[in-house]
């Protein structure tokens, strides 16, 4: 299975649907792939755009270190969709998702995790400028 | 005929019973892929993006930018004042051309 990234400048992006039941979560999120990173994370902006309020989450999971700061996290379970290279939909998970408190302009990550659990490896076509998730 | 008109109704309630996934994959594949396009146009655009908004936060719709300000607060509640909702919106940083992302 293929899933056809994106690339931001030099950054490549993936868009997924998500979906979490508690917060209530649905929402098109494009994650930035961070094989740097350990955990998939929902970044703040997609939650204050989803009306989720950090105070309404409880107490937080520990928190997650960047290289210049700290976040506090709060772990969840959802289910991330995309569409094939086909154009079928694929669902993952239910899978461990975290809600980040990091600064505004931080985008939300797909970690390791989610490439390790589902399989897919991070291909990138250099000359044709395409990346792209397979497994 | 009655009896006919009993199996009828089952098999109907089968039929929708065994669309109703399919709907759902039907308007998830739409929604994904309008939302591809604006990804898409976000990264084929991004150089110019980031000449007209840089450190904007900005707000994606069908190709366009809907609205865009530096300040994410202020934009999320602009597109509730004006559109009900921010859900439907991508909203994503535009950095100007020095920025370099460190996660």
């Amino acid at each position: 299975m293929r899933l056809n990234g994106f690339f931001k400048g030099t950054a490549p992006y993936i868009l997924f649907s998500v979906r979490v039941e508690k917060p209530k979560i649905l929402r098109q999120i494009p994650f930035l792939i961070d094989t740097g990173s350990d955990i998939t994370g929902i970044a703040i902006k997609d939650c204050l755009a989803m009306g989720i309020s950090f105070h309404s989450l409880g107490r937080p999971m520990g928190s997650i270190s960047g290289i210049k700061d700290k976040a506090r996290r709060w772990e969840v379970k959802g289910e991330l969709r995309a569409i094939t290279q086909d154009t079928k939909v694929e669902r993952f998970g239910p899978m461990k998702l975290y809600i980040l408190e990091t600064s505004s302009d931080c985008p939300s990550l797909l970690g390791r995790d989610f490439l390790e659990q589902f399989g897919f490896r991070l291909l990138y076509n250099i000359q044709r400028k395409e990346v792209y998730l397979e497994n | 005929m009655f009896h006919a008109h009993e199996k009828d109704n089952k098999r109907n309630h089968l039929i929708e019973k065994a669309l109703i996934p399919m709907n759902k994959d039907t308007n998830l594949l739409k929604e994904l892929t309008a939302g591809t396009k604006d990804v898409e146009w976000i990264s084929k655009n991004y150089p110019a993006l980031q000449k007209k908004y840089p450190k904007h936060f900005i707000a994606v719709k069908d190709q366009q930018v809907i609205i865009a300000h530096k300040n994410l607060v202020i934009l999320i509640n602009t597109l509730k004042k004006k559109f009900g909702s921010a859900s439907e919106f991508l909203i994503d940083f535009v950095p100007d051309e020095n920025y370099t992302l460190v996660v």
